[in-house]
């Protein structure tokens, strides 16, 4: 007797939407990603023990920076661009690495005006940054 | 008689873009944008202030942003100024070195800013990274 051979189907997995499923994802990603600004300038507040110590000679001897509204500048008291920063700061630190530098904002002035400056102040390698608040400044 | 030439016919090769490797090349960006999405929790509009000064800003942290009206959020949830303070001392009681991240937009008051900053010295705050764009020199 003559059997009929049976037809066999190979067994397969079907992976024809395969790249419809990748170009979907893919677009979803693309769309969805957001790359995160991962930079920025670190800064430290101080501890309230730091503020006891030696305020007035640190006044006395650091650079002060005064930042007032629409970005104007003063460096110890005399008018300057925010590009004259590091020519004017570099030397000094050279001479004495621990000099601090005072960032005096005007209430008026904007975050990015001071930034600006910081931007300098940090370039010129400066370590001892103060940013001090309007209550510090008025005791002053 | 004219003898008439038989021309061969040309084979024809149909036009045809290569796209055999199209699905390869698919989920090679696939694998790209997965790896490097991060779907950050802070969606506020900010315009942040260029710099050309810039360092690596640790993974970890809280992220505070100031919108350019004033509108204070913490990690997306819109704050009042006077929660600053506890919800820094709060964080600061796990992790005395915890980072701040302060997202603030270059047109914001100085005003703000400073009693921000007095809020999250009250705090105990001390680690603060100030993100910024890319200043590039013209």
């Amino acid at each position: 007797m003559k059997f009929k051979r049976t037809t066999r189907v190979t067994p397969d997995v079907p992976n024809a939407s395969m790249s419809d499923i990748a170009f979907l994802l893919l677009i979803f990603f693309m769309v969805t990603t957001a790359f995160a600004a991962r930079k920025g300038i670190d800064f430290r507040l101080p501890k309230d023990s730091d503020e006891q110590q030696n305020q007035e000679d640190v006044i006395v001897k650091a650079i002060t920076i005064v930042v007032q509204p629409s970005g104007r500048i003063l460096i110890d008291t005399i008018p300057k661009n925010p590009s004259d920063i590091q020519p004017y700061i570099k030397p000094r630190i050279a001479a004495d690495p621990n000099k601090p530098v005072i960032i005096q904002v005007d209430e008026n002035a904007t975050y990015g005006d001071m930034m600006a400056v910081m931007d300098e102040v940090k370039a010129s390698e400066v370590r001892n940054i103060a940013l001090p608040s309007r209550e510090e400044m008025k005791s002053w | 008689m004219k003898k008439h030439v038989k021309l061969m016919r040309k084979s024809r090769v149909a036009p045809d873009v290569p796209n055999a490797s199209m699905s390869d090349i698919a989920f090679l960006l696939l694998v790209f944008f997965m790896v490097t999405t991060s779907f950050s929790v802070d969606k506020s509009p900010v315009n942040l202030p260029r710099t050309k000064y810039r360092t690596e800003i640790p993974k970890n942290h809280e992220i505070i942003s100031i919108q350019r009206n004033g509108i204070i959020q913490y990690h997306g949830d819109r704050v009042i100024m006077a929660d600053i303070q506890p919800l820094c001392a709060m964080e600061v009681s796990k992790d005395k070195d915890r980072i701040f991240l302060l997202k603030i937009d270059k047109d914001v008051n100085w005003a703000i800013v400073d009693e921000l900053l007095e809020q999250m010295r009250l705090g105990r705050a001390r680690n603060l990274s100030l993100p910024t764009e890319q200043r590039i020199e013209s």
